[in-house]
């Protein structure tokens, strides 16, 4: 897939996810709220730059697991930054109130590292049934040139 | 599987017929290999050509316009391109694992996750190979999964 497909790509997951999540959390929090459209336009804005982040993952060679491992965690920084910038410059966050900061950093590294979880699990087991199938298909013997 | 043996005729030329209900992978492959019988590829190294048994070339990678094949310790180049070295071998253990790699799946001791759906595999001589997101299915159809 090319990288601008991908960076669409996650412009759509991450839209829909933000979109649940403030759902759900304004459901929870302040189910009286009302908050102008532009609240919608900044959540637009906000999905339209994490997803350039994906930029950081795009290389013409394929990436090592530990290059792989660092990638994620710059992504990772970079993502906390565009949500903490984002609710500093739209005023979505008391920025004196470090409660609701650290809450905010939290909840994104909750989020990210679940969803990253989740997806190692289900890689982790495509492995470990590729591995039985290769044991089974070549059996471990060292082949000679 | 049957095989049945029949001598021929003096003077007529050795021929194989295959009876079977539909031309499977596994039917395909043997084919393949066939065909294929002592054919080697030619690597180059200091000058010099070796002739090599495709079946001791651990993956082919392509680099700035060159391809070179890896055995268990020895690196050759090979005129060959990439997608007709793909062509060739398709009904072989050999399949495409990223843009730049063909691997032999033989030379595979193990698999594990590279995270974004990528996986390492790491070969019988230790060697890492990164396998893409979008030939894994490639892989898994080659293991008959």
């Amino acid at each position: 897939m090319g990288i601008i497909k991908k960076i669409i790509k996650t412009f759509f997951f991450v839209l829909a996810g933000s979109i649940l999540s403030t759902a759900i959390f304004i459901t929870i929090f302040w189910p009286g709220l009302t908050f102008p459209i532009a609240v919608i336009w900044q959540v637009i804005v906000m999905a339209a730059i994490t997803s350039v982040g994906t930029l950081l993952f795009y290389s013409k060679r394929e990436i090592s697991k530990r290059q792989m491992r660092l990638r994620i965690i710059l992504h990772y920084a970079y993502i906390n930054f565009v949500v903490l910038a984002t609710a500093f410059v739209c005023g979505w966050l008391d920025f004196t109130n470090l409660v609701q900061v650290v809450s905010m950093i939290i909840l994104v590294a909750a989020v990210y590292f679940s969803v990253n979880l989740v997806m190692f699990q289900s890689e982790k087991r495509i492995a470990d049934n590729i591995n039985q199938r290769l044991r089974t298909k070549y059996p471990e013997d060292e082949k000679q040139e | 599987m049957k095989i049945i043996i029949e001598e021929g005729n003096p003077g007529e030329e050795d021929q194989i017929i295959i009876r079977c209900k539909e031309l499977d992978d596994n039917i395909l492959r043997l084919i393949a290999e066939l065909k294929q019988g002592q054919k080697k590829l030619a690597g180059i190294k200091d000058g010099n050509i070796t002739m090599i048994d495709p079946a001791n070339v651990y993956y082919f990678e392509g680099v700035d316009n060159k391809v070179f094949l890896y055995c268990k310790q020895n690196i050759y180049e090979t005129k060959q391109k990439l997608y007709e070295i793909e062509e060739e071998f398709k009904n072989t253990d050999f399949f495409r694992a990223s843009k730049s790699v063909i691997l032999n799946v033989s030379k595979i001791k193990s698999i594990s996750p590279a995270y974004s759906g990528r996986f390492e595999a790491q070969l019988f001589n230790g060697e890492i190979v990164v396998i893409s997101r979008q030939y894994v299915p490639e892989l898994k159809k080659k293991l008959g999964m």
